[in-house]
């Protein structure tokens, strides 16, 4: 699937003269926090890359890596490949039956160097080596390294590199994550290890669509308990883990499902909106600033308190739902809590009594009692007792 | 988030400014408290790069691992912080109190050390800490110095004590404030402890807003700011390189001058951050039943010291059995914190008025003599009538406590009329005929379901239930160390 040439040309220009970013399952996991709002899908389908767009504003992300947990990632990946893969295979072969020797490995990562279309031919290698496994070739490779599987987003069709895939003996595809935090006590961080098992789960889905296009029974070859490979304690000594991930596919297609097709949100977004003012770091920040809120104005946000962890424009959007004083800068529960006052201003006012619309008196009445309650509560005096008889 | 927040939370908005929903301090702050501040590598959870202490804002002492991935260097730097905590942390221990509890006798420190660190995140950090320390070898190839696997289980210790709540020994600011103050952030940016200081105290001229967005960008630790770490990185590769694998302190001394240097004004901003904010807090009155409470910590306190002496270790995985008293015990502790947060303080209590689970009002009637049948003969059963300004829905029959005397006797609510305007005259039955003290007419008074007085906790089974028990018994606890990897 690709995109009509006028849609092509015309996400080009929103992008400017900055390279298209395309969607990875990091990026996608981000995404699929924010769908409510108009600009991050605006941005998105373009794909534009936030993170560059308000670089050395006051607005610029927090979101930088620490290059001493990259290296610690490359380390780890590289000592599984050291020796043939012997430390992989010693982790892999018994929950998927290999032999003891003779176990054919393929690394796809470094098969096809530096090309431009490195990732079509690491997706056709893929569907190769799949169609081998599916065939139950006995000389098919049991673990590919670096797999690329693909998957339509908004309608664009895009590549998608899994750590790796394993395969059994019987047939059965496994997906294999390869994480760099270590597991103590059986234990490994809850949130990395819910972003892993997402992740996890959008290639189980992208494998099963791969299987089912090449022939085989997706449900029954690809298996939904994925191997996840971590360091065991503080040194990095390699440990398998084992995990069903049956709901997060379920959540992972919905997320796919509601991605907009890009040829929607073209065709909905003005015909001048481009980014490219926004993101040249050559123009005053002001000037930048001003070209992005024009942007916000007419295409429309949706801030909440979550956007912080997961989108590049935070911040600027927080400046704006403040301005607006909006109860969702303080966030969701505060917004449940005040049905149809719009402001935190307004909110204020009733705390001190001032009348409410008729929409407004059912968190009114609350508000008022509360404000009461807390200028009561600074003039209460210490109780005094009585004894009885 | 109830009401009373969410309207302090609306008026700290228009205020630009912080406000306090306590009117008194839920914890106690020691006089001279063990201050620590921590910074790691990205990624690298369990070894500290950069270790800062001091039981006062004047004195801070520091130490920097050069190269945290290495064990003799990390542990080099480890062992620096537990010579000067273990015996301050211990010393509390010596001097002790008797109590009698009918025939038995037990002994209890009189004072206990606290534990001061910016966030709950760094809480975390010691708790890894005394994971790899407190299991160490004291023998063999790989033995280590004693202080370290002593203050292994002390960090340990601090980490499992962290967990109950109201607890007082490991205080984590970002939490003490959070309790004690409303801003209009959202909970991700409250829990950065730069950003709500920033908005309790923001610079003159400057909204609360404005303050913490330029605060936030600078983390109080452990977990560093990626940038920090992109100049780091250098500094470490060049380190490493000079020593040529060398652990030697003198070989060490001169090369980690420039990654102590890097560190430097990392700890230092953390350091004066956290003095300040502690000094904000302790200017406060403390509540009554923060004394309750440090009696527990000291209990806690002098059962870790006396275990230490036979032992000290703990398990990593607790048994179904413990688990289910641990849960226990950790609800019973929160449930007596927020009902001693409430009757000390009445902008907790009112929270509670809102939501109809507590009454306040003038007492306007007391009959102490008023008598009722009995199972058997007439019985004494107080009254108290209280006029509430707002209409009281609470149902007759509900028991409610005596904010004055929470541990008391239940009364309850026997009648409920309208009174003047939108109000409600609520009487409550006292259900003792003992002597007991009640409020005065005239005086105002409150009546909340809060109850200070604990329950029986009923009885465990004798055997583990089948959905208890576990399918494998938990792992001896081993050491984190891998005799391989070296760097």
């Amino acid at each position: 699937m690709s995109l009509s040439p006028q849609t092509q040309d015309r996400l080009d220009k929103l992008r400017g003269n900055l390279p298209r970013r395309t969607p990875n399952v990091r990026v996608l996991a981000d995404f699929s926090q924010n769908t409510d709002c108009s600009l991050a899908t605006l941005g998105f389908v373009a794909g534009m890359d936030f993170g560059h767009l308000l670089r050395k504003t006051r607005y610029q992300a927090a979101f930088s890596h620490s290059p001493f947990a990259v290296l610690r990632g490359n380390t780890f990946e590289e000592m599984l490949r050291e020796k043939d893969y012997a430390r992989t295979l010693t982790l892999i072969r018994e929950p998927l039956g290999l032999p003891a020797k003779g176990v054919r490995v393929v690394n796809l990562r470094t098969e096809f160097p530096a090309e431009t279309d490195r990732m079509a031919r690491r997706l056709q290698k893929t569907n190769d080596l799949l169609r081998e496994i599916i065939q139950g070739k006995p000389s098919a490779a049991r673990w590919i390294d670096g797999a690329v599987l693909q998957g339509t987003v908004g309608g664009v069709s895009a590549f998608f590199e899994a750590d790796a895939l394993g395969a059994g003996t019987s047939g059965e595809i496994r997906i294999a994550e390869v994480k760099s935090f270590p597991k103590v006590d059986d234990r490994v961080d809850p949130d990395q290890l819910g972003s892993a098992l997402d992740q996890s789960a959008v290639y189980v889905m992208l494998a099963r669509e791969t299987v089912a296009k090449l022939g085989g029974d997706p449900m029954k070859r690809v298996s939904d308990r994925v191997m996840l490979i971590t360091p065991r304690n503080v040194g990095l000594t390699p440990t398998l883990s084992e995990q069903r991930v049956t709901a997060r596919i379920k959540r992972i297609e919905r997320v796919f499902a509601g991605i907009p097709e890009a040829d929607h949100v073209v065709a909905a977004t003005p015909a001048d909106v481009s980014f490219a003012p926004v993101a040249d770091t050559k123009n005053d920040e002001t000037v930048r600033l001003k070209a992005l809120h024009a942007i916000a104005d007419r295409v429309g946000t949706s801030y909440t308190s979550g956007c912080l962890a997961s989108c590049a424009n935070a911040r600027f959007c927080r400046e704006r739902a403040i301005r607006a004083e909006s109860p969702c800068v303080t966030g969701t529960a505060a917004v449940r809590l005040l049905p149809e006052v719009l402001t935190l201003g307004r909110a204020e006012s009733l705390t001190r009594g001032a009348k409410p619309s008729r929409a407004e008196t059912p968190a009114a009445i609350l508000l008022e009692q509360a404000g009461r309650l807390i200028d009561e509560a600074a003039s209460i005096p210490t109780p005094n007792t009585q004894r009885t008889t | 988030m109830n009401h009373i927040d969410l309207a302090l939370a609306a008026r700290s908005f228009k205020l630009g400014r912080a406000l306090r929903n306590s009117t008194v301090r839920h914890r106690r702050l020691a006089a001279k408290p063990l201050a620590i501040v921590l910074w790691q590598l990205g990624a690298e959870p369990f070894s500290a790069a950069a270790i800062g202490w001091g039981d006062r804002h004047a004195q801070l002492e520091e130490a920097v691992a050069g190269e945290p991935r290495n064990r003799a260097l990390a542990f080099a730097t480890l062992l620096k912080f537990a010579r000067w905590f273990n015996p301050r942390f211990e010393a509390h221990s010596a001097d002790r109190e008797t109590i009698t509890r009918g025939e038995y006798k037990f002994t209890v420190a009189r004072t206990a050390p606290q534990i001061v660190v910016a966030n709950p995140g760094t809480v975390e950090f010691l708790g890894r800490l005394g994971r790899r320390l407190a299991y160490l070898p004291t023998e063999g190839e790989f033995a280590v110095d004693p202080a370290l696997i002593q203050l292994g289980r002390h960090l340990r210790f601090l980490w499992d004590r962290h967990a109950v709540p109201g607890q007082q020994l490991v205080v984590a600011l970002s939490d003490l404030m959070n309790a004690h103050w409303v801003t209009p952030q959202s909970t991700a940016e409250r829990n950065s402890l730069p950003a709500l200081d920033a908005f309790i105290e923001p610079p003159a001229g400057v909204s609360g807003f404005d303050a913490a967005a330029a605060a936030e960008l600078c983390p109080a630790g452990p977990v560093p700011d990626g940038e920090d770490d992109e100049r780091l990185m250098p500094l470490v590769q060049a380190f490493n390189a000079a020593r040529n694998g060398s652990t030697d302190p003198a070989v060490i001394a001169s090369l980690i001058v420039p990654i102590a240097e890097h560190y430097r004004p990392l700890l230092r901003r953390t350091w004066d951050l956290l003095w300040r904010c502690r000094d904000r807090e302790a200017m406060l009155p403390e509540a009554r039943s923060v004394a309750r409470r440090w009696d527990d910590d000291r209990n806690a306190y002098t059962r870790h010291m006396d275990w230490m002496i036979r032992n000290g270790l703990r398990r990593t995985r607790q048994t179904p059995r413990q688990a289910a008293m641990t849960l226990r015990n950790l609800e019973e502790a929160g449930r007596l914190m927020e009902a001693e947060e409430a009757c000390d303080d009445p902008l907790r209590m009112a929270a509670y008025v809102l939501l109809n689970k507590a009454v306040r009002g003038q007492v306007i009637a007391v009959d102490p003599t008023y008598k009722e049948q009995g199972p058997k003969r007439m019985v004494c059963r107080p009254l108290v009538t209280l006029r509430s300004p707002d209409p009281c829905l609470i149902p007759v029959g509900r028991e409610l406590w005596w904010t004055g005397d929470p541990a008391g006797r239940e009364f309850v609510v026997e009648e409920v009329r309208p009174s003047v305007g939108r109000g409600s005259d609520v009487v409550l039955k006292l259900m003792t005929s003992s002597v007991t003290t009640l409020p005065s007419v005239g005086y105002a008074a409150t009546f909340s379901i809060h109850t200070t007085s604990s329950v029986w906790p009923g009885k465990m089974p004798e055997t583990d239930p089948w959905t208890h028990q576990a399918a494998t018994p938990p792992a001896l606890v081993e050491s984190l160390e891998d005799a391989h990897a070296e760097n």
